[in-house]
């Protein structure tokens, strides 16, 4: 064969050979990717509970007496004052002297009660004027720089929970005030000042709504016996249950995100407290576990929620860990291999294994303290064929 | 014997090679036919007569209690003949060495004096003494994986007790031949088994004392399922029952069916493509032997022989080559049919499973290649024999060569000589070498429709297991469960994280279409358990509104916006609405998805979940398994990497045999349509090659002219094949009930270079062997003829 | 022009023939008028390619005429009747052709087997291949034989049927003189001893010399037909 025929034919057999050997090439195999970043990351517990209005009073019969129908619903408003029930009173027995000096002596009852409620209130505005001069002077340090801004935070929400006390206290204080009046009431109609037939109104302590209708039709009701229940909703709280073993995590002033309340957005709160006495409660899964209380205060506005009601169901996720700036990756590229954990990261279009050292977990992203840098790609849910340095393709 | 006779057996023998690879051609396809045949009738046969015997039921149906007066007026419908009403239940068996909890189906026997249905087989044992509560019989399947024997022990948990239970006997029961838990693919008998007890015990356990909860109905010969179906509905309605099924909805004979059918699928195809190259090839080799025998078909009838005499004879050849192919091919089947049944007897749980070869198969297969033969030989030897016999007697013209486009391009006067040669060969006759092509692309496509299965299910694993799971574990609960269970499983020590799920059974109704469907509902943010289809794409849930499986929405003739009717097959909510969002090509069964709490409004109870999906800390995990084994509410844990192995384990297996057949069926027809062609092309051209010897060229350029025909036409075969190949996966796909899965059509490329690697040698080999008879051409000889 | 005291065995009238061979058109015969005589041994003399085999072929019913009829004993062959002419051939015609035509899987006596299982009262093989003297090569197959061997051994197939014709396609053409000979020798005592009617065709003029008819052939038709005087005797002839 002449020279060109055989370059020719060399030149043929060695493409068609590296045709070959190319095509034998096992495919890249097709992965699906996510992002190691650089972001805010929370480790949160996740928790049930449910709402509860704080301030809640029940209103009762004082004496027993024909009630008029109630005219109102769940959920009406009402002013501090407003006529809430009405009812005839039965004729009134004569009292004789024990049950005059039982009605004396629930007056001084509610006479010491309205005092110690004064003086709660007092308290109550002691601590606010407290913690607003607190939160002026951690002002004026955190601008210096001599204090942190997260110490701002805590001044400024000491402040709003004093300031919620003390709505409390003042809400007691008029509850108190109420009874007072209604013992008084009952007094002096045993001692024959008022007329037998004159109507009995029971007015509402507090400005609110009506929460509860307990006695929905009218009738003989007898003395004391609970009408209706009115409180504020706008001063709504979150109670949720804790394993003990947990309630340790969790400390006054941390953040709550709260989730499934059946609104489309998520609300802030802060826990208050965390009740020290705990109970036994059988939960979801059949088993008997020690709980405790923990009682959070919405950070939101009353606008944002104002389809909320009392005793709704939520889910909290209370952050017991919380950092910014932290490099995490998501939990599906994790992949435990030979003892440690790894990652795939997708470098030149091949996937390399990479040992990671991980630290807090947040939702579905996982802290990473050592082995990727952000902005690389990782393989997400990595089957178990991959092996180091295949070839990938991103899907 | 006459010297007609005499002379046929000379030939045979002369050409032995040839037809010996014809013969091994049709040898596959008879095989292939009489072994799968077989099969399909001897299970036919076994599973049809068990059923009888055994008195398998024709309608079940599943009922949260009824009581037993209402068996009295289900005997009483028209059309039913017998009824079995027991309690049947799931339990958790707490077998030693496994961490995860197995579980198995818990069935009452009959009371003592009933008639009963679904008579058990007593493989070892005796049955259960009715005095005693504790005594149970294990299906066999169970037993085996584990090593029971009657009077072992195995813990169970039921309604939340544990129990000892000893074991009486070993039973296999028609109802249960086909054993795999609800919602897995593959029997996996070491987790799932079934059991039976004395009526009695379970009443207790789970609450039934005076009523039942399952019910197996015979209808009498001739009598409609369908209405005998309606009227047990409406019986049993006041008890919140579940719509009731026939035999094409039973779990267990469903699958059967499906592997029955496909098996009888599978008998038609494969022999079919053996027996059509066989015959190509037998038309091609005695084509091109009648032209050598121009001469002497002229002499015989020059002699006086009559057409029919002379076709006769020339026919006998592809007759005796067809006999010889079904002889062997008998053998081979008979044995193959065996070893499928082997294989099937491995999953279908039937007291006997005889191979039983009836006589009509074996003759069908005797007649198909005796067919296949004659009809390949037909037209060659009519063509022959009607040549007038002056002509015959004639030197044959010399081949017509004419001058194409292709000779007038200046790239084909540059090729050698020989290049020239093989390509004028082909533009002469491109129909033969298109047939040639398309017969050893067969080869390839069997390959390719026999592996690709394996593909598809490796594919099926990795979406199904990898892309749409992130779960190590998953805790099934026993009841729908408050959503805070979630929250619970999340902080125990361990998991990473923790998703809700809940499924729901559903009645799907449009128009006049109803299909029964598992609800699936998953959270909007869910990672760990996602929907993704058939083509790796992974979809999130509508915020409202449903994701519809294609299949399911064409058979209740849906599309993308309808609106359909949400029934609850129990009957205690009433009909809801909901919107169809799209339609999703998924993975497994029948199923709608939806948003979690799209769900709970359908479901209306504030939210509850039956699952919940975990990711685990490898290093806890057995701690955390322990631990989930106590608590009351959970039924099952099921681990992923478990299913995973099971499945590639079994998957594995099966393939690497199946490799090694396929790669030997496809290499018999390569060889032989290679061999074969490269065979006669030499005997026609080998005064022509001979001469070109003479001429000067070398054995290799000469071998080069011959082989490079057969070369080209093997290049053509190969991207044919892998087309045809890829066309044949696709209509096995179709063939698989999709309302058990879908199977991908994945054609990986691994297997197309097996079936061209597996082509290429067989090719070879062949051209190895000519090569050798090349280098024989006697070059004197032809210096003596006369052409 | 035959001798009227011995009736025509067989008959040509006005035969003509025309083929295709490949793209290539030939008229092989251009009318040609013949008889063949009871027991008369007829050369057929004329050049390659003047058409004398297509007689033959013709004569013998292996090949149709494109005009013109063939009369056997007086009846007309239908060549449109294949049937008919195979019968013809396997009851009245025995061929001997140039090279042979035997078949290469078949030994000798099963070589002539093949005939004398299909006609109707043969001679034994044995017989036949005594005949021409080969009793001693009854199992060899044709590669074992010479040329000579070979086409006596076509011979005796075709005399083994006991034809009422012979139709002989240069039998000598493939061998040299003195083995020829012993061929041509073979046929002239067919003719003698059984008295079939024979007819040679060959383009070796020397033959032509003992036969007792000749018929001069060229360019399809006939040109000469003559009886020779004196005959001679195979052993005679030199070429």
């Amino acid at each position: 064969m002449s020279l060109p025929r055989r370059l020719a034919t060399a030149a043929a057999v060695v493409a068609l050979t590296a045709g070959a050997v190319f095509a034998a090439r096992p495919a890249p195999t097709a992965v699906e990717t996510g992002a190691v970043t650089r972001e805010h990351l929370e480790a949160t517990l996740d928790v049930e509970g449910r709402t509860r209005v704080r301030d809640r009073y029940v209103v009762s019969a004082t004496t027993a007496g024909n009630l008029r129908r109630p005219e109102l619903r769940p959920g009406d408003a009402v002013e501090a004052g407003a006529v809430v029930a009405a009812m005839l009173p039965v004729d009134p027995t004569p009292l004789d002297a024990r049950a005059r000096t039982e009605s004396e002596g629930r007056v001084r009852l509610a006479e010491a009660a309205l005092r110690q409620a004064g003086s709660a209130v007092e308290r109550s505005r002691d601590a606010l004027t407290f913690a607003r001069n607190d939160e002026a002077r951690t002002r004026s340090l955190v601008a210096s720089g001599a204090m942190a801004p997260h110490d701002l935070t805590v001044a400024e929400f000491a402040t709003r929970s004093r300031a919620d006390e003390l709505a409390s206290a003042q809400f007691a204080a008029r509850g108190a005030e109420y009874e007072l009046a209604n013992a008084r009431a009952l007094l002096s109609r045993s001692t024959g000042a008022m007329r037998v037939d004159d109507e009995i109104t029971l007015r509402s302590p507090v400005r609110g709504r009506v929460l509860r209708v307990l006695q929905p039709s009218g009738g003989v009701v007898a003395a004391g016996a609970a009408l209706l229940e009115v409180g504020d909703t706008e001063a709504l709280e979150v109670v949720v249950d804790l394993l003990t073993a947990d309630a340790a995590q969790v400390s006054p002033g941390a953040t709550a995100h709260l989730e499934g309340t059946g609104l489309d957005h998520a609300l802030t709160a802060h826990v208050r407290r965390v009740e020290p006495s705990a109970f036994t409660r059988v939960s979801a899964l059949g088993v008997e576990e020690q709980r405790v209380n923990a009682l959070l205060d919405l950070h939101d506005p009353p606008t944002r929620w104002r389809g909320l009601g009392d005793g709704w169901r939520v889910e909290a996720r209370i952050v017991v860990w919380e950092a910014d700036a932290v490099t995490t990756v998501p939990l599906g590229a994790l992949v435990r291999s030979s003892g440690v954990w790894t990652v795939f990261v997708v470098e030149g279009g091949r996937a390399r294994r990479r040992v990671v050292g991980l630290g807090h977990h947040g939702g579905d992203r996982v802290e990473v303290l050592r082995g990727v840098r952000a902005g690389e790609t990782v393989v997400l849910h990595p089957s178990d064929r991959l092996r180091d340095g295949d070839r990938v393709t991103a899907e | 014997m006459s010297a007609l006779a005499r002379k046929l057996l000379r030939d045979l023998a002369r050409e032995r090679a040839q037809l010996a690879t014809i013969a091994l051609v049709m040898a596959c396809g008879v095989a292939a036919l009489v072994s799968m045949r077989s099969a399909y009738d001897s299970l036919r046969a076994a599973r049809d007569g068990w059923y009888a015997r055994a008195r398998f039921g024709d309608v079940f149906v599943s009922v949260r209690r009824a009581p037993r007066s209402a068996v009295t007026a289900l005997a009483a419908l028209p059309g039913v003949t017998d009824v079995d009403a027991r309690v049947v239940g799931e339990v958790r068996l707490d077998m030693p060495g496994l961490d995860d909890p197995a579980a198995a189906k818990v069935v009452s026997l009959p009371r003592a004096g009933m008639a009963s249905l679904h008579t058990l087989t007593l493989t070892q044992g005796r049955a259960v003494d009715p005095a005693h509560a504790d005594e149970c019989l294990v299906h066999e399947a169970f037993a085996r994986a584990w090593n029971l024997r009657p009077g072992d022990g195995i813990t169970a948990v039921i309604q939340g007790r544990r129990q000892r239970l000893r074991v009486a006997g070993v039973a296999l029961s028609p109802e249960f031949a086909y054993v795999v838990q609800p919602g897995a693919l593959v029997p996996d008998d070491r987790r799932y088994g079934v059991l039976w007890m004395n009526p009695g015990a379970l009443d207790d356990a789970f609450a039934m004392r005076g009523a039942f909860n399952d019910a197996v109905l015979r209808v009498e010969r001739g009598a409609s399922v369908r209405a005998v179906q309606s009227a047990v509905d409406r019986t049993l309605a006041p008890w919140s029952a579940v719509a009731s099924w026939d035999r094409a909805h039973h779990a267990s004979a469903r699958w059967i069916e499906m592997k029955i059918t496909q098996l009888r699928a599978q008998a038609t195809v494969l022999p079919a493509v053996f027996l059509a190259v066989a015959a190509l090839l037998v038309n091609m080799v005695l084509t091109r032997l009648l032209g050598l025998e121009r001469e002497r078909i002229a002499t015989l009838k020059a002699l006086g022989y009559t057409d029919g005499e002379i076709a006769r004879h020339y026919l006998s050849h592809a007759l005796l080559t067809g006999l010889a192919g079904a002889l062997l091919g008998v053998a081979l089947g008979a044995a193959g049919g065996r070893l499928i049944l082997g294989i099937f007897a491995q999953f279908f749980r039937f007291p006997v499973l005889a191979f039983w070869p009836t006589p009509a198969t074996v003759a069908l297969g005797v007649c198909a290649s005796l067919g296949a033969s004659v009809l390949g030989a037909l037209h060659a030897v009519r063509r022959a024999v009607s040549i007038a016999p002056a002509e015959a007697m004639r030197p044959a013209a010399p081949a017509r060569y004419t001058r194409s486009r292709l000779d007038t391009s200046a790239r084909v006067h540059a090729l050698p000589a020989a290049a020239r040669m093989v390509l004028r060969e082909l533009a002469r006759r491109p129909l033969r070498a298109l047939g040639s092509a398309v017969a050893i692309s067969l080869a390839a496509a069997v390959l390719i429709a026999g592996r690709f299965t394996f593909d598809a299910l490796d594919r099926v694993i990795e979406l199904q297991y990898f892309r749409a799971q992130g779960d190590d574990v998953t805790v099934s609960f026993r009841e729908p469960v408050a959503p805070a269970a979630a929250l619970d499983l999340a902080r125990l020590p361990g998991v990473l994280r923790a998703e809700s799920q809940r499924t729901a059974a559903a009645r799907l109704r449009h128009g006049a279409h109803t299909r029964e469907c598992a609800l699936l509902g998953l959270p909007a943010d869910a990672s760990l358990r996602r929907l993704v289809d058939a083509h790796g794409a992974v979809w999130t849930l509508p915020s409202d509104g449903l994701l519809l499986g294609r299949d399911l929405a064409q058979r209740l003739d849906l599309r993308a916006g309808d609106a359909v009717t949400v029934e609850d097959p129990t009957g205690v909510l009433p009909p809801r609405e909901a919107r169809v969002s799209a339609l999703v090509d998924d993975l497994l069964g029948t199923s709608g998805y939806l948003r979690l709490d799209a769900l709970d409004r359908l479901q209306r109870d504030g939210g509850r979940i039956t699952a919940v999906a975990l990711r685990v800390d490898p290093t806890r995990r057995d701690a955390l398994l322990r631990r989930l084994k106590v608590y009351p509410a959970v039924a099952s844990t099921a681990r992923r990497a478990t299913a995973i192995a099971y499945f590639r384990e079994q998957l594995g297996r099966e393939s690497g045999v199946m490799a090694l057949i396929l790669a030997a069926f496809a290499s018999v027809i390569a060889v032989g349509v290679v061999y074969n062609n490269a065979r006669i092309a030499l005997s026609v051209r080998s005064r022509e090659l001979a001469t070109l010897r003479v001429l000067g060229f070398t054995r290799a350029e000469v071998s080069a002219v011959l082989l490079g025909e057969q070369a080209a036409q093997v290049a053509l075969a190969i991207p044919l094949g892998l087309l045809e190949g890829r066309g044949l996966a696709g209509l096995l796909v179709r063939s698989v009930d999709a309302e058990l899965f879908r199977l991908p059509l994945v054609v990986s490329r691994a297997t197309y270079l097996f079936a061209v690697a597996v082509v290429l040698a067989a090719s070879a080999l062949s051209a190895a062997l000519v090569r050798r008879r090349v280098d024989a051409l006697d070059m004197v000889a032809v210096l003596k003829s006369r052409d | 022009m035959s001798d009227v005291s011995r009736p025509p065995v067989l008959e040509a009238r006005a035969l003509a023939k025309r083929y295709r061979m490949g793209d290539v058109e030939i008229d092989a015969l251009r009318g040609v008028d013949l008889a063949l005589g009871e027991g008369e041994l007829t050369v057929l003399l004329g050049p390659s390619g003047s058409g004398k085999s297509t007689l033959l072929n013709i004569l013998g019913g292996l090949d149709a005429p494109s005009a013109g009829s063939v009369h056997y004993r007086g009846r007309a062959l239908d060549f449109t009747d294949d049937r008919a002419l195979t019968a013809y051939r396997r009851a009245h015609v025995g061929f001997v052709f140039q090279f042979y035509n035997l078949m290469p899987s078949l030994t000798a006596r099963e070589n002539v087997a093949l005939v004398t299982d299909i006609a109707p009262s043969p001679l034994a093989p044995e017989e036949a291949l005594a005949l021409v003297g080969l009793t001693s090569r009854l199992d060899h197959f044709p590669s074992q034989l010479s040329g000579g061997e070979q086409q006596r051994v076509a011979i005796a197939r075709a005399v083994a049927r006991r034809p009422d014709v012979l139709l002989c396609d240069e039998p000598t053409g493939a061998l040299d003189q003195r083995t020829g000979v012993v061929v041509l020798d073979v046929l002239d005592r067919v003719n003698r001893e059984l008295g079939t009617t024979t007819a040679i065709i060959t383009h070796n003029a020397v033959i032509a010399r003992m036969a007792h008819r000749v018929v001069g052939f060229g360019d399809g038709r006939v040109v000469r037909d003559e009886r020779n005087t004196t005959r001679a005797a195979p052993a005679e002839l030199r070429w």
